[in-house]
């Protein structure tokens, strides 16, 4: 629209998105569980004069600030690249709501870095009170980036009744799925801790102490199992009435086979969470002795499983929006979609109109600028969610009927409506569209004329 | 008197848990590789399990095989799961199998006294693919039915008793009803009866001469079979489980539309992965090398290779494991060429 698309094939803008922030997640969380885990590992040793235990920490501090301090933050940018590229609009809108949360969000991760430096180069150099408060201050810090990211997060899901009639940062911040979702992730978070935990203490040679720090951190997911599924049934709860129903009418179908992809991935969220639950209870906590990396390395390839489904899960939760009721995930804002049927999306779109201007204004690049802006967020050609192949059976009337049923917003009358953003253009761009469509999916000079 | 007392009086098992503890497994750099014998007899066992829920719908018929596994998949409660997990799991038993042979092979525990283990094994792994090979045909669907075609074209090709073998199972002269009716009974009958009395004595020999350490492992160390090795098995069988619901849910088996003897065969038709290497080879040899028929060169190139494989235990005395290695690394990247090769050549073409 008014930015260029960035076209990803075969894998789609949207995956790219979500590779990287499925990784960014999965160490992201380990940094703020983790950043509990230290100081109240370190005080547990000190008070009881545990210097074995405390030599571990040093080292598990060191594999800490690696994971976290560079390839987590390193992603946490490579979210911010990938995320501008693929909705530069709905980037540009949650900047302009949430300035000063982001601001908060920039200073507690410059302050969670500088704690995590002094912390692992201070083993020496501080005190050993000095040093535990700069842990605790680390905690705190981390734990503070999670807050603020999670009401940003949670807005584009839920922005709220409030948000909706003030527009208030605040209204949108707290909205109705902050909370559940912050005690979650908290949880997840302290789990995590417990996960990466094993991958260090796995090798530890002394077998008393590692049985120490393994049951230990065992004890660290265990929250997380007995509170889980009252937190899941509270955010459920809350999430907007058409994401409950996707869910529930995919579990009402599942022994059928016909459920949605949200309803698979949840259910696997929930089966990858109950074999970690058993791995960690038969392994660390009751086997201590003969657990080995190999052992913490699967149970971390599962947790990366079950947090990868969750957020897939949630992400799905909020079709067809990038914000709910605000902004479609392709960059049209709900109240621009009268005017893009009334007047056409090419006026309105500098980007699309040139792109279409270069290929020579044909009827066929009209239709190939609408596709890029307002299906290429979504959609590949011939990779995932190919087109190609929704294309390849149809003629040229049945994708005109198909184009045609996408402009309206009513699902009795367009039965994708709950899932796909509304057509917005006018009915001759929608005719360019479904050219352009059958045109790509059936090649020859004669196609769209043999029709 | 507690459930163990009463069980260790009648089956005694104290003896049987004592027993389980003096057993030991080797515990070495390369310890990881023991693993995958277990990961295959899951396999198995998932393929038993939902075979025998599948047997209980299945109707084999020209008509009635496809409405069958139309109906499991979309009419039978959780019937499309049960049949994925029947299909991933066959996959990745055959899967599993190879990379068991292959680490077997590398670490040179074919040799005295394993020799038997390791034709049973191979054997297994024969049968196993005469699993795949005859369950894929029983959906009845346009894929299944040209994919067979070619599996028995090409078994025709191979020397001595190839032409014999691909009458016997077609049962004519097409792929038809017959072919059907006898896949299902090998599948569902006569290959169970062979595998069941094999995979036992294979598991007895495992049991008899435990697991081998690799020659170049020197230092004797080992862990306890019960709770040790037992408890690591039992975690690894229950990642596959996940990865096996994961695949089930997200990548459902899919179902053609039904076989039709007179439509074309679908562009890009081609057999399952693991006899992709054999297919791709046919299609390099040219028709003729000199006197002899191509086809039938490159199944007895690939028959003697076979041949050779399962008689290391003979010809590797101990003295030549260097050449063992070249033959097994030159032996996988064979293979490997071969299959991406092959699906290379039908990438795009349906």
């Amino acid at each position: 629209m008014n930015y260029p698309v960035w076209d990803v094939p075969f894998l789609g803008s949207g995956w790219v998105v979500g590779i990287m922030a499925i990784i960014h997640i999965f160490l992201s969380h380990f940094a703020v569980g983790g950043g509990l885990f230290l100081p109240v590992m370190e005080a547990h040793a000190r008070k009881h004069g545990d210097e074995a235990m405390l030599r571990w920490l040093r080292k598990h501090a060191r594999f800490f600030l690696i994971v976290t301090g560079v390839a987590g933050a390193g992603t946490g940018v490579g979210i911010w690249v990938v995320i501008a590229l693929a909705n530069p609009q709905g980037v540009g809108h949650l900047i302009h709501g949430f300035v000063l949360g982001w601001a908060t969000e920039w200073i507690v991760f410059i302050a969670e870095m500088a704690c995590i430096t002094v912390y692992y180069y201070g083993w020496d150099r501080l005190t050993p009170e000095r040093h535990l408060k700069v842990g605790w201050l680390y905690a705190i810090c981390s734990w503070l980036t999670l807050a603020v990211i999670n009401g940003i997060i949670t807005f584009m899901l839920t922005p709220g009744k409030g948000w909706a009639e003030s527009h208030w940062m605040w209204d949108g911040f707290f909205n109705p799925t902050y909370a559940p979702s912050l005690i979650m992730r908290t949880l997840v978070m302290w789990a995590l801790a417990g996960v990466y935990a094993f991958w260090t203490a796995a090798t530890i040679e002394d077998l008393d102490l590692k049985e120490r720090v393994l049951q230990v951190s065992a004890r660290w997911v265990l929250p997380a199992y007995v509170l889980l599924p009252l937190l899941g049934g509270w955010y459920f709860l809350n999430i907007p009435p058409v994401s409950r129903e996707v869910l529930q009418v995919g579990m009402a179908g599942a022994a059928a086979g016909n459920f949605s992809m949200a309803t698979r991935v949840t259910m696997l969220t929930v089966m990858s969470t109950a074999t970690i639950g058993v791995i960690v209870y038969f392994g660390p906590f009751r086997n201590a002795r003969a657990f080995t990396r190999g052992m913490a390395g699967a149970v971390a390839v599962v947790a990366l499983l079950a947090t990868g489904a969750s957020e897939w899960a949630r992400e799905v939760a909020r079709k067809p929006y990038v914000i709910r009721n605000v902004m479609y995930s392709n960059g049209v804002r709900v109240e621009q979609v009268e005017a893009f049927q009334r007047e056409g999306y090419l006026p309105n779109s500098v980007w699309a109109r040139e792109y279409a201007g270069l290929k020579g204004d044909t009827a066929l690049a009209r239709g190939e600028a609408l596709y890029r802006g307002q299906c290429v967020a979504c959609h590949t050609w011939d990779g995932y969610r190919s087109m190609q192949k929704f294309m390849a059976p149809r003629n040229l009337d049945s994708a005109r009927n198909m184009v045609r049923m996408l402009r309206s917003r009513d699902p009795r009358e367009n039965i994708y409506a709950k899932f796909m953003p509304p057509l917005a253009a006018t009915e001759a761009e929608g005719e360019q569209l479904a050219a352009y469509l059958y045109q790509r999916a059936h090649p020859g000079p004669a196609a769209v004329a043999r029709k | 008197m507690s459930v163990h007392a009463w069980l260790d009086d009648r089956i005694g098992l104290a003896d049987f848990l004592s027993f389980l503890r003096k057993k030991e497994v080797p515990d070495h750099s390369h310890a990881v590789w023991y693993f995958l014998g277990g990961m295959t007899l899951f396999f198995f066992m998932m393929q038993v399990l939902t075979g025998l829920l599948l047997i209980v719908y299945y109707q084999p018929g020209s008509d009635a095989s496809y409405g069958s596994v139309q109906r499991i998949t979309s009419q039978i409660e959780f019937g499309w799961l049960i049949r994925s997990v029947h299909s991933w799991s066959a996959n990745l038993m055959l899967l599993s199998a190879f990379f068991h042979m292959f680490s077997v092979f590398f670490m040179k525990a074919y040799r005295a006294p394993r020799e038997l283990t390791w034709w049973s094994g191979m054997g297994l792994l024969g049968l196993g693919m005469g699993f795949g090979f005859s369950g894929y045909l029983l959906p009845w669907d346009q894929l299944a039915y040209f994919a067979t075609k070619i599996g028995l074209d090409v078994m025709e090709k191979s020397p001595l008793i190839g032409k014999e073998l691909a009458t016997m199972l077609r049962g004519g002269a097409d792929v038809g009803v017959i072919t059907l009716q006898r896949f299902y009974a090998l599948h569902a009958a006569v290959l169970p009866v062979l595998f069941m009395p094999l995979l036992l004595l294979h598991l007895w020999l495992v049991q008899k001469h435990g697991n081998a350490a690799p020659p170049s492992v020197t230092e004797k160390k080992s862990v306890p079979f019960f709770p040790t090795f037992l408890y690591k098995d039992l975690m690894v069988w229950f990642l596959c489980l996940n990865l096996l619901a994961l695949l089930a849910s997200l990548w459902p088996w899919d179902l053609g539309p039904q076989a039709d003897k007179l439509a074309s065969a679908p562009d890009g038709i081609h057999p399952e992965w693991y006899f992709m290497s054999q297919f791709q080879l046919l299609k390099l040899i040219p028709g003729k090398v000199g006197p002899v028929d191509g086809e039938l060169l490159g199944m007895g190139l690939f028959g003697a290779g076979g041949v050779l494989w399962a008689l290391v235990p003979l010809w590797d005395r101990g003295s030549r494991g260097r050449l063992v290695n070249l033959v097994g690394l030159g032996a996988v990247i064979v293979l490997i060429v071969l299959t991406i090769w092959g699906y290379a050549g039908v990438a795009g073409k349906g």
